[in-house]
């Protein structure tokens, strides 16, 4: 039947998926707004030991003085949230069942087609996070705002880098399913490595010597540690633009790795069944 | 009734040989899996590691002392997860309608759930645990008695029972609302609060983690009696073990409320 192909403009494609994975995540808006609470939960034990060990005084540790932590720790929890994607278990899934075999046949690119697949619910995480950040922020919290206007700004740029950072590693977490019958325990080593050479739990520059050189020289600082050191004007000028190149650095270097990773990927792979 | 009992202790042992028979299969995804966990619980490790570096003492704590917490109130997880990690597919199982072959069984139903996973990967749990306890231990150069030793395996098991029945408990809210998940999450993370001294916290949390969320009971109230820590109370210490077993008692409750409730999902 020949009407029931449209055909589109090559940009339209994707205009497509992105307004279907926009529609997808508001339609569990109300159970991602939970989550996102529940979560926040185990954050408020970080803020009460924190909070112990700065106490009343003026105590400063490294950079760090109470007003500063606790900035951190709650923006961390957000861009936590906004710079994870549920990509590796799609693939995974898709892998195992079959059903990437539709996704191949399709005539556009398959990494630009799972990008914009995560946009929908990166762009909500995005705006739910900054509200219930503000919110919590102007009620209990007192965050510090950036201190410039170019601190804001490079720290927003840094978050979306960060994002795409993530994506391109949890993407090829997905492509492990190739190679491994089960990738769950893949899943958790990068997903907790992730978060501790992220800066989630414990800001990098106050890990311990030989930790904080495993950190500087891992892609995960680039998702939550770069856009928070900006943000709190930790790194300005020279330097915060010297932490931004880094991003582009692995940007490049995974989005390399992960062309080069998705052929092999599809010459493991096996489809069962017909 | 000692005959049912014998009977479900049997297949306990055939279950975990099976299970972790299956478990050990591919033996890269095995490993893998053991290290994804380990690296799960060296994260709070290595937080306190680099919190104790700026500062002595956390709310009269030291480094030692809590890592010895840590170490208890994440070890009943990993028991958990060694030998009755089920409850969390209790909810793919009422949806398809594959619950119904539990109640067909001449088995508790309650059994059959538990054990449908055992995840030999808890080991990982269990191997930080252990030696974030071996650590605080040999530091503070301890001589504990049998007593002391004996008390510690009943807060053990005791804690296990507590996270084994919240655990059930909360998954069988899906009994009554296919959402119901979220709180189970809730409850779950309400863990972390165990990890740290609870006189940390606001005085409300400090109430609802020796009720509602009885955590303080897993870590904090036996450890500070075993460390003669100041304000320890001997009371708290002494109940800390039957916590659980009370918890046990009221999630048996919502699961037979929900049990009565469940309707197949039909075809």
């Amino acid at each position: 039947m020949a009407t029931t192909t449209i055909p589109l403009p090559r940009r339209w494609k994707y205009g497509a998926l992105f307004r279907m994975s926009l529609q997808d995540a508001l339609a569990y808006r109300g159970s991602t707004i939970l989550s996102w609470l529940i979560e926040s939960w185990s954050v408020l034990v970080m803020l009460y030991v924190w909070g112990t060990v700065f106490g009343a005084g003026s105590v400063k540790i490294g950079a760090f003085d109470w007003d500063a932590m606790r900035t951190y720790l709650v923006i961390a929890h957000a861009l936590q949230n906004f710079t994870a994607t549920g990509v590796s278990w799609v693939l995974a899934n898709a892998i195992r069942n079959g059903d990437i075999v539709t996704d191949l046949t399709r005539p556009i690119d398959f990494l630009a087609a799972k990008l914009v697949e995560q946009l929908g619910s990166a762009l909500l995480n995005g705006v739910i996070g900054m509200v219930l950040v503000t919110i919590l922020s102007l009620l209990f919290f007192h965050l510090l705002p950036p201190p410039t206007l170019e601190a804001a700004v490079l720290s927003l740029l840094a978050a979306v880098l960060g994002f795409l950072v993530s994506f391109l590693i949890s993407f090829m977490l997905g492509l492990s399913s190739c190679w491994l019958m089960n990738n769950q325990g893949l899943a958790w080593i990068v997903w907790y490595g992730g978060r501790l050479l992220s800066g989630t739990v414990i800001p990098l520059s106050l890990f311990p010597g030989w930790l904080r050189d495993v950190a500087a020289y891992s892609p995960f600082q680039a998702t939550i540690s770069t856009p928070l050191v900006i943000y709190l004007g930790q790194a300005e000028g020279g330097a915060a633009w010297q932490m931004v190149g880094v991003q582009l650095f692995w940007l490049v270097a995974l989005f390399l790795a992960a062309r080069w990773l998705f052929p092999r990927a599809m010459r493991r792979l096996e489809i069962q069944g017909g | 009734m000692f005959k049912r009992i014998s009977r479900h202790a049997r297949l306990f042992l055939r279950l975990l040989y099976m299970h972790n028979r299956a478990n050990v299969e591919y033996r890269g995804d095995f490993w893998l899996k053991i290290l994804g966990l380990v690296l799960r619980n060296v994260i709070g490790v290595v937080f306190v590691y680099a919190l104790f570096s700026h500062v002595e003492t956390l709310a009269g704590w030291s480094r030692a002392e809590v890592m010895m917490l840590y170490a208890l109130a994440v070890a009943p997880r990993g028991l958990l997860q060694l030998f009755c990690n089920g409850a969390w597919q209790l909810r793919n199982y009422i949806w398809r309608g594959q619950f119904d072959q539990f109640l067909t069984r001449p088995l508790s139903p309650v059994f059959q759930t538990l054990t449908l996973t055992m995840s030999i990967e808890g080991l990982g749990t269990l191997a930080v645990g252990g030696a974030a306890f071996a650590a605080g231990y040999a530091a503070l150069s301890l001589q504990w008695s049998l007593g002391a030793w004996l008390y510690l395996v009943l807060v053990l098991i005791g804690g296990t029972v507590l996270a084994t029945a919240l655990d059930v408990g909360m998954h069988a809210l899906v009994f009554w609302s296919r959402d119901a998940g979220q709180l189970q999450w809730f409850v779950e993370q309400s863990t972390e609060f165990a990890q740290y001294p609870v006189a940390l916290y606001h005085r409300a949390l400090q109430v609802a983690l020796s009720t509602l969320l009885p955590f303080a009971f897993i870590s904090y109230y036996p450890l500070a009696h075993l460390l003669d820590k100041p304000g320890a109370s001997a009371m708290l210490a002494a109940i800390s073990p039957l916590v659980g077993f009370a918890f046990a008692f009221l999630m048996s409750r919502i699961w037979h409320a929900g049990l009565m409730r469940y309707q197949s999902a039909g075809s």
